[in-house]
């Protein structure tokens, strides 16, 4: 027995197992919108008459687009901008949840939320720019109840300009626009001082809450077009989440079938070789926060099926070296030693297909590409060690004199 | 485990049957294209992702029926949209090169909400794609395809030979026609994930036909002077039949499995890919190998022509005077012996 050359390498393989283990069980996937659900918004910053969507305006319209779709109380949203440092696009991803309108969404984005008070002469002497805060308040007034209305407060510079204007032009009227819209137009009767105040409007409460995000995130530097919109209700991924994993099963069992089958303990083996191939897998995309989409779970079984190619083109060669009359052993070390070109050879052709995909797909298709690059380098690892140990360690034990259970 | 004697399997000598059978999928694969490029105005029955507009995928209380929805949707101007009710009872509206606005679409399912009851928010899908964004993905899917084709062949060129990589992709050019020619015929919906799935392909029977090649390469350095070019080939297939017919059912038996069980948004990808990988396995072995051998015999006899043309004008200069009856006759040779090369 010779068991003990090969105790360092188990020692090895065990402990990535350990690790495999650990990191599937600790550690949650990311999952894809198609999984989970939720919002999907591409937008794309447009040139104007009077602006340039320059690199510095789109990221400061991203910001702003941020703090609006945050101060709606959305959790785990994530504002991008895609692609290069000259890209125009805003890409906007809101995870599952429930009552979330595409809707609500779309509204916050389109809306430019210029706040002005405006002069009778037209002269505007604030915006939004100078708003320190801004709250929903129900209307004290009882003739009004149930309105909302929205209480502001200015920074200092606002203060003093408010105060300097409401002075000078009391007994006239001081309009507030939103968008060129007029939401109120009072009259001053007293110079305000410490630049509080609220808006009035007949507002929902929704409507209020509506306008308090877009004024806490200030005005959009730039007009945006929404490109592409994507919601995906949460129930709609849970019933797709449970046919992949279901799917990816049973493929996985149809496989372990067929190898043990055909190639008796040799396959018996290579099965063992793939399920740690789909831990160590696993781990790998969960570790590198890897999006699981669903071409990427179609990525994923397509590598199951391909793991186990590596190890077909081994026995096959195995089996060949021992027909020509070699013992079990040499079979196996000439096997694999004639196999490893062949196997390198369809794996890096394969992988530069898959890194085609990753650096020219996108979105989705991106996430296909992925799974099928970390798949095949796992599997590349799976068949020349894991196997090759596997078959190494059962070549020297009694059960390698029985010919037929490793099928040949 | 055996069931014939794989030994014996003649596949170069049989060759033009092969590539007949191949030819003849092509052709029809090229009609479908054509037809629908004629009837549809576009090869492929292109998807949403491709062509933009808007999907709605709703589940109401009630179960929809088609001609009632399409009465509400005409209303809004959209009665000639696709619209179809799943087996599982969900609407599905697809309207065609038009981004629905958001107060638009509130109004259609306010309206289809008085005929089939609540709309489950939770369990619905909308999707809409401008034109940018889906003429972004032909482009892209069209440059993925070329530069991983590219690095294949440089890759194969590097590794083995020149004439590998040309049959190389051509059996995978072969595979991509197939694939997109039985698409065109049965007018499958196609959307982005179909791109990622030709790639899959693309990538996947390069593999198959690498593995042959190798043994090809092999048996060229064991054999290369005491074999006839033609049966190293087939000697190179046979050893590599069991590895292939293997490595592609394993595969298949995992695509398989997502098509029966993973769901309907998956199972027009792995429909793809099942075909794409069948024909991946053909033509690793009936396909590339055997294309080697032509490659052989086209250039065999290029190198006899060029000899025998140097000899005679050789002979030309030598006599001077030629009458054109020996001419001829010479003339004449040269074709029966070409004629005679090209029988066997």
């Amino acid at each position: 027995m010779r068991l003990k050359n090969y105790l360092g390498k188990l020692i090895f393989l065990v402990i990535i197992i350990a690790i495999g283990v650990w990191t599937v069980k600790t550690k949650t996937p990311t999952l894809g919108l198609d999984l989970k659900g939720g919002v999907h918004i591409v937008l794309e910053c447009v040139d104007t008459d009077q602006v340039k969507a320059t690199p510095e305006l789109v990221e400061s319209t991203r910001a702003v687009i941020e703090k609006r779709v945050n101060a709606l109380g959305i959790s785990e949203a994530i504002v991008q901008r895609e692609g290069g440092l000259n890209s125009k696009r805003i890409i906007i991803d809101i995870p599952g949840q429930r009552n979330l309108k595409l809707e609500d969404i779309e509204n916050l984005i389109g809306k430019t939320a210029l706040l002005q008070f405006k002069l009778e002469d037209g002269t505007v002497i604030l915006t939004g720019a100078n708003l320190k805060d801004v709250r929903v308040q129900l209307n004290t007034d009882p003739n009004k109840k149930g309105q909302a209305v929205i209480a502001f407060e200015l920074d200092s510079e606002g203060t003093q300009k408010f105060a300097q204007a409401t002075k000078e032009n009391i007994d006239k009227h001081i309009a507030i626009y939103l968008d060129e819209e007029l939401l109120m137009n009072p009259v001053v009767k007293s110079e305000i001082p410490d630049g509080k105040g609220v808006i009035e409007g007949d507002f929902t409460i929704e409507q209020a809450s509506q306008y308090v995000a877009l004024l806490k995130g200030g005005s959009l530097p730039l007009k945006v077009n929404i490109l592409s919109s994507e919601v995906i209700g949460p129930s709609l991924g849970e019933d797709m989440i449970s046919m992949s994993i279901k799917a990816a099963i049973i493929a996985l069992i149809l496989i372990v079938l067929y190898m043990t089958v055909y190639y008796r303990l040799m396959g018996f083996l290579a099965s063992i070789a793939l399920l740690i191939f789909v831990l160590i897998d696993l781990a790998i995309l969960i570790l590198l926060n890897a999006t699981f989409s669903l071409p990427a779970i179609g990525g994923f079984v397509l590598t199951l099926g391909m793991a186990v190619d590596a190890n077909v083109i081994i026995f096959e060669r195995i089996k060949e070296e021992v027909r020509s009359g070699k013992t079990l052993k040499t079979g196996i070390s000439l096997g694999f030693n004639k196999a490893f070109r062949t196997v390198l050879d369809s794996n890096i052709t394969t992988l530069s297909g898959a890194l085609a995909i990753i650096y020219f797909g996108i979105g989705l298709v991106k996430g296909f590409g992925v799974t099928l690059t970390i798949g095949i380098l796992v599997s590349f690892f799976s068949a020349i060690f894991t196997t090759r140990l596997l078959l190494d360690i059962f070549a020297n034990t009694p059960l390698a004199k029985n010919g037929k259970i490793f099928g040949y | 485990m055996r069931m014939f004697n794989l030994e014996n399997l003649q596949i170069i000598p049989k060759k033009k049957f092969y590539f007949s059978i191949s030819l003849i999928i092509i052709l029809i694969s090229i009609i479908a294209i054509v037809f629908n490029y004629i009837t549809i105005k576009s090869p492929l029955n292109f998807g949403l992702d491709f062509t933009g507009g808007t999907i709605l995928d709703l589940k109401f209380e009630k179960t929809p029926t088609v001609s009632e929805s399409r009465e509400i949707l005409k209303e809004f101007g959209y009665g000639n949209s696709v619209i179809q009710v799943s087996q599982e009872g969900r609407l599905i509206v697809r309207i065609n090169e038009k981004n629905l606005s958001a107060e638009e679409r509130e109004k259609i399912f306010s309206k289809l909400e008085e005929k089939f009851g609540k709309l489950d928010r939770e369990n619905i899908r909308i999707s809409s794609i401008g034109p940018t964004i889906s003429s972004e993905l032909k482009k892209s899917g069209i440059i993925a395809l070329i530069v991983g084709l590219s690095f294949i062949f440089i890759y194969i060129t590097l590794r083995f030979q020149f004439r590998f990589a040309v049959v190389t992709i051509l059996a995978l050019l072969h595979d991509t026609i197939i694939t997109i020619g039985l698409l065109a015929l049965i007018r499958q919906q196609v959307n982005s994930p179909f791109i990622g799935a030709l790639l899959a392909i693309i990538a996947y029977s390069v593999q198959d036909s690498v593995v042959v090649l190798d043994r090809v390469r092999e048996n060229l350095k064991l054999y290369k002077d005491k074999i006839p070019y033609d049966d190293i080939i087939n000697k190179s297939i046979v050893q590599s039949f069991t590895r292939s017919i293997n490595t592609s059912l394993t595969t298949l038996l995992a695509i398989i499995a997502i098509l029966i069980f993973g769901g309907s948004t998956i199972r027009d990808f792995s429909f793809t890919l099942l075909f794409g990988i069948m024909a991946g396995t053909y033509s690793s072995i009936f396909i590339a190998a055997p294309l080697l051998v032509v490659w052989n015999k086209l250039s065999e006899h290029k190198v006899e022509e060029i000899k025998k043309e140097v000899k005679m004008t050789q002979e030309i200069s030598k006599v001077q005077v030629v009458t054109n009856s020996i001419k001829n006759e010479q003339y004449k040779n040269k074709k029966k012996k070409k004629g005679g090369k090209r029988k066997k």
